[in-house]
């Protein structure tokens, strides 16, 4: 009974003691901006991030040299943490003015020699970055990181007389301030990463510059943003920034309907019928690519015959109907909304020349049966079987669905033991060299076995020279050989992205990179 | 000495109970959780446990259980390890293919380059001491830290649903028991069957339309209070508090017929006393001995609720893991279910004795 | 003959248990005969309808392709239940071997093998199940296109489920080793071989049967669980558990699309458990505690 007394006394003491939690779903709604992520943010180390989830959060806590405009029709980039630059006629030496007036949550003011141990760090081998390459353009930088050259004084960049950071390319590349509005490229600490090592990231270590820091990050449920008073910039209008972990679409749309979220994105696609009715609703392409390749090391499609019938065959529209997302089919190999796109190249929908194309081949030699390979999500899963139907349909080909769980399937991809395979390229940096260069011989990225002298040299002849009438014709070249002569891949759409956003909500920004700056948010009072 | 015990224990156990059910109702209605009272109800229940072995005589058996658990969790680890390896694909493999001298600089850090061999043995030397490793896909981040954050809300969770399933498991199935064949008893137990068959992904969907949607009056995702914990707990306590008012009706029919509980009766004592003092203690048996993996499963937290409520909880990483080929999660999150599985064993052999002191444990 | 007679009126009296028998074998003969009762095929699309209400022609309505809801269900059943029954005789004939190895040597291999099933137990099942599967998968061919669509799936749940039964058949094996004909028939100096499988399997058989029954609906709910997750069929077969998971992506819009898998599937697996009760009432009361 003794004991009885004392274990109540001691529990009743503990819940005088105690006090609520505090709760997110309790922050002040108007001062408020609620986002969700499929998934956590693997690291916010921004040397080291390599997914969207992280991007996303770093953007906002964090600056680079230089930032995307989108006031023009195309992607433009602008200073940010840079004054200004200029670039020798040979495009090959690239010299930023860094602000002085950038200091970083901890007080310490912004220097160049931040830039150039943050890319230090980055190229650094130990570091083991997968985005090290983009600064590969940079002198001997690739030689670093392969360990060749041990000292980084050697490397392309360094720092002027008058703080400013000079950068020497290995070859001109007009497109060089692209590449800094990468996280990867951002400015870091080194002092605070020796001090706090792998936590360094967490929320009471972090030194970050950017419009707002990182306040509270609980781990695979929720990271709070909150507006940093010492931004050189305009303070951001939103006070806190909310990122909820959401692992299902089907969860965020339901916490969405329930107000507890100010965006529901991505949206399932089967849901948009009925979405795409609401005033909430908008959407916007981005600079990716859904397209299907032919593997040309299999037998079946050694046959370029073959692979253009297969292109004529089907219909794009009746795909992109049926995703219903509102996509606008492709024939080019790059993007909607990307300098040099051209809707006239690539081959058409036309069963008749399909027909044509086939009977032109000794029936022997026809494959009886092709194997399309795609991951499993339900997308994919409904566009190969679309495709299934239209071939069958079409020119009377059998097809076999193969679907394989996804890191089997990049396996298959890399070991060649595939068919015709379906892949998407997002835009690194909206320029066209980004996806033109992956059907080149040398690129990591082409699964097709594909080699062509003439469209290499084309590439790269087009990748030195400034966005000119020129510049377009070369991709054009390129462009036929690849999709029309060669018939290699198969684009079939440009993505798009959709999105639900609450009426409270004002300035939210809809571009092209999905490049979402929170401090230009605003709050309906 | 034995009634110095006696006195501690009496003064301990109900003061571990007591921290316990505070603890859960604390959290439960999102107050912070009080350090002390986790301090008091962590050593008070341990020291119970110390005392309940050595009064019984079992140490050395609790020893040797542990030594055995040890050469299991030795050999799950291997065997893991050995499967995992047979997977095709690499961590590091993505849509966005990597140039090799970068890939070379990955592997390079996580000694991925070296031999099979060589990365059994020196995972298995970290092990030894306790560490489990870099995740792959969380840069930067130990296992054990990931571990230690979402281990505790799949805990939680897990007890929410505990509580529910044999809070209502056992006096449903007892009540059953008691009307056996009324209409009590029958609809009760086709309840209980239903719950059985119906698969926590379809009621929760279904769950999540009624209470969120069209009553409005829990939260249909998100671990932020009351009533966000009420949906998933209800839903993944729903299936074993089935099972178990089911287990608990039959074994008590069963006990019902035998010798005992007739002398029992013909000696003229009191029902209700038969039925509370003689066969409700012997008709917890199997309920028990269905716990052990009830236990582990639902405390590792459930993937598909945690995926349906976007609970922060640890049975995320089993499937992730997988999927993201991240080696040394998969075995973190094996090696933390397997060592609560052979804990939960452990103490279930433990209760047995408990209730049953006829049985012996050698 | 005389127990044979006297089980089927057994199985009559006990209500309950006889109409469940009955819908199951309905709903076996809606999957066996899949291709003559569906008013369409599976995959056929009918773009221009996609997501339209129960109609004549299409009494269930159609999902976000525009495929009639009632033929995937009655597909779906072919491919749930395949499951379920082929699983459940895959794993029973492990399980059974498994037990009747290691309850008869008993011994040392006893130990060891049991052992093996402790660290079996002791990886998660959902681990154990994906691993399995990935790895069959990636590494073994199968032509037979609705075949392969299930095989990854019917190896890794056996792999996965034998174990529990092993212990069960082990504990009878071990009970009846003991019992008097069987000695009588050692000590006749009958072989190893023919005591097992003429004195102790038939005498274990009604446990067997019953577990089989048990195993089925268990089997199913994780095959719907693997589809749910994503992990399970292959495109475009259908399963009850890919249609719950089709219809869960469109909850909040399309509510009712979940109505007819998840009823299927509580229906089925209800009487799946009422019969397996039913039946292990008849067979083997005894066997109450320990199933």
């Amino acid at each position: 009974m003794k004991g009885l007394f004392l274990a109540l006394f001691l529990s009743l003491c503990s819940c005088f003691f105690t006090k609520k939690q505090s709760f997110y779903t309790n922050y002040n709604l108007k001062e408020s901006f609620r986002y969700p992520i499929l998934s956590e943010p693997p690291t916010l180390d921004w040397n080291k991030s390599t997914d969207r989830a992280s991007a996303l959060i770093i953007q906002n806590i964090m600056e680079g040299l230089t930032e995307y405009d989108f006031s023009e029709k195309e992607p433009q980039v602008k200073a940010a943490l840079a004054k200004n630059w200029t670039n020798s006629k040979d495009n090959k030496v690239w010299t930023f003015f860094i602000k002085d007036n950038v200091f970083w949550t901890d007080g310490e003011r912004l220097t160049a020699k931040h830039f150039l141990s943050s890319w230090e760090r980055l190229l650094n081998p130990k570091t083991a970055s997968e985005y090290a390459y983009f600064l590969f353009p940079i002198k001997k930088a690739r030689k670093y990181n392969q360990g060749i050259i041990k000292d980084f004084k050697e490397v392309g960049v360094k720092i002027g007389k008058q703080g400013e950071l000079i950068v020497e390319l290995e070859k001109a590349l007009f497109y060089f301030p692209y590449l800094l509005t990468h996280t990867s490229t951002f400015p870091i600490r080194t002092d605070v990463i020796e001090k706090k090592k792998a936590l360094w990231t967490e929320a009471e270590n972090i030194v970050t510059l950017g419009p707002y820091k990182l306040y509270k990050w609980e781990h695979d449920k929720a990271l709070v943003l909150i507006k940093n008073d010492s931004y050189y910039g305009k303070a951001p209008s939103i006070k806190n920034i909310i990122f909820y972990i959401i692992p299902e679409e089907t969860t965020i749309m339901n916490l969405y309907q329930s107000g507890r979220l100010d965006v529901a994105t991505p949206l399932i696609s089967r849901d948009l019928p009925f979405l795409t009715k609401r005033k909430d609703h908008y959407f916007h392409n981005i600079l990716s690519l859904y397209y299907y390749g032919f593997n040309l090391k299999a037998p079946n499609l050694k046959n370029k015959k073959v692979r253009q019938a297969i292109i004529h065959a089907i219909d794009r529209k009746e795909i992109v109907q049926l995703l219903n997302r509102g996509n606008p089919i492709s024939t080019s190999f790059l993007p909607q909304g990307l300098f040099a796109y051209n809707p006239k190249i690539g081959l058409n929908f036309d069963p008749e020349k399909a027909r044509k194309l086939l009977k032109e081949i000794p029936p022997q030699s026809l494959p009886s049966k092709i194997q399309i390979f795609y991951n499993t999500t339900s997308d994919h899963k409904m566009i190969a079987e679309n495709i299934q139907s239209q071939l069958k349909k079409n020119i009377n080909l059998n097809i076999e669905l193969n679907n394989q769980e996804w890191k089997t399937y990049l396996q298959r991809l890399k070991a060649k033991q595939v068919e015709i395979f379906r892949l998407g390229w997002l835009a690194d940096y909206p320029d066209p060299d980004n996806f033109m260069n992956l059907m080149a011989s040398f690129s990591e990225n082409n699964h097709t076995g594909w080699k062509n002298e003439r469209y290499d040299s084309l590439i790269l002849k087009a990748m030195v020279m400034k966005n000119t009438n020129l510049r377009k014709k070369l991709y054009d070249q390129a462009q036929k050989i690849l999709l029309e002569e060669e018939a290699v891949v198969f684009p079939i759409f440009t993505d798009v992205s959709h999105i639900l956003i609450s009426p409270r909500i004002k300035n939210y920004p809809l571009n092209v990179m999905s490049y979402i700056l929170f401090k230009h948010i605003e709050v309906k009072q | 000495m034995s009634s110095f015990f006696s006195w501690i224990e009496k003064l301990l156990g109900p003061t571990s109970l007591i921290s316990f059910f505070t603890l859960t109702g604390l959290s439960f209605f999102y107050y912070k959780i009080p350090f002390f009272l986790v301090f008091i109800f962590i050593i008070s229940s341990l020291v119970c446990f110390f005392i309940f072995i050595i009064k019984k005589n079992l140490l050395l058996y609790v020893l040797g259980r542990i030594l055995e658990a040890f050469l299991t969790l030795f050999i799950v680890s291997s065997l893991t390890f050995l499967l995992l390896r047979g997977l095709p694909g690499g961590p590091f493999d993505q849509e966005k293919n990597l140039a090799p001298e970068i890939q070379a600089n990955i592997e390079k850090k996580y000694h991925l380059d070296k031999s099979l061999t060589w990365q059994y043995f020196y995972y298995m030397k970290g092990l030894s001491r306790g560490y489990l490793g870099e995740s792959y896909k969380y840069t930067d981040r130990n296992i054990s830290d990931i571990l230690k954050d979402s281990l505790p809300v799949s805990i939680q969770l897990g007890i929410y649903a505990l509580i529910i399933a044999f809070a209502v498991g056992i006096p449903l199935g007892v009540f059953a028991a008691r009307k056996q064949n009324t209409f009590f008893d029958q609809s009760s137990m086709l309840l209980s069957i239903s719950g059985v068959s119906l698969p926590s992904f379809v009621i929760a969907p279904i769950f999540i339309l009624f209470f969120s949607f069209y009553l409005g009056w829990l939260e249909p995702a998100l671990w932020e209070g009351t009533l966000f914990y009420i949906l998933p707990s209800v839903v993944l306590g729903l299936r074993p508090a089935s099972i178990i008012a089911r287990l608990t009706r039959s074994s008590i029919l069963d006990i019902l017929s035998h010798d005992y509980v007739r002398t029992a009766r013909a000696k003229g004592l009191n029902e209700t006393s038969i039925f509370y003092k003689h066969i409700l203690k012997n008709a917890f048996l199997p309920v028990l001995t269905f716990s052990a993996p009830l236990i582990a499963g639902i405390l590792t937290g459930s993937f598909i609720i945690e995926k349906i409520f976007a609970i922060p909880g640890l049975g995320q990483h089993f499937i992730n893991s997988v999927t993201n080929r991240d080696y040394p999660l998969i075995l973190g999150t094996v090696l933390i279910y397997s060592s609560l599985l052979i804990l939960s064993n452990l103490i279930v052999d433990l209760l047995y004795t408990y209730f049953d002191p006829r049985i012996k444990l050698s | 003959m005389k127990t044979t007679k006297n089980f089927y009126e057994k199985l009559y009296q006990n209500k309950v248990c006889f109409y469940c028998g009955l819908f199951i074998i309905l709903i076996s003969l809606c999957a066996l005969l899949a291709p003559l009762i569906s008013p369409y095929s599976f995959d056929q699309q009918f773009p221009s309808k996609a997501l339209e209400g129960s109609s004549l022609k299409h009494w269930l309505g159609t999902d976000h392709l525009g495929r009639d809801l009632l033929s995937r269900m009655i597909y779906g059943s072919r491919m749930s239940m395949a499951v379920g029954i082929f699983t459940a005789l895959i794993s029973t004939f492990l399980g059974v071997l498994y037990g009747l190895v290691s309850g008869w040597l008993g011994g040392f291999t006893d130990r060891i093998l049991m052992r093996f099933i402790d660290i079996m137990f002791s990886i998660p099942t959902l681990v154990l199940l994906i691993l399995v599967k990935v790895l069959f998968d990636s590494f073994i061919v199968i032509e037979h296109p609705e075949l392969k669509a299930l095989a990854g799936t019917l190896v890794a749940l056996s792999l996965v489920s034998w174990a529990s039964l092993a212990r069960v058949v082990r504990a009878q094996v071990l009970q009846s080793k003991e019992k008097l004909f069987v000695e009588a028939s050692r000590s006749l100096g009958a072989s190893s071989f023919r005591i097992i499988f003429i004195h102790i399997l038939p005498n274990i058989l009604s446990p067997i049967i019953i577990l089989i029954t048990f195993q089925i609906p268990s089997n199913i709910l994780f095959e719907s669980m693997l589809s749910f997750l994503g992990l399970g069929l292959q495109a475009p077969f259908s399963s009850w558990g890919v249609l719950v998971d089709e219809a869960w992506r469109s909850l909040s819009t399309y509510p009712r699309l979940l109505l007819a898998p998840g009823l299927m599937l509580f229906l089925t697996m209800l009487s799946f458990n009422l019969f397996g009760d039913g039946l292990r009432d008849i067979l083997d009361p005894q066997l109450k505690n320990q199933i």
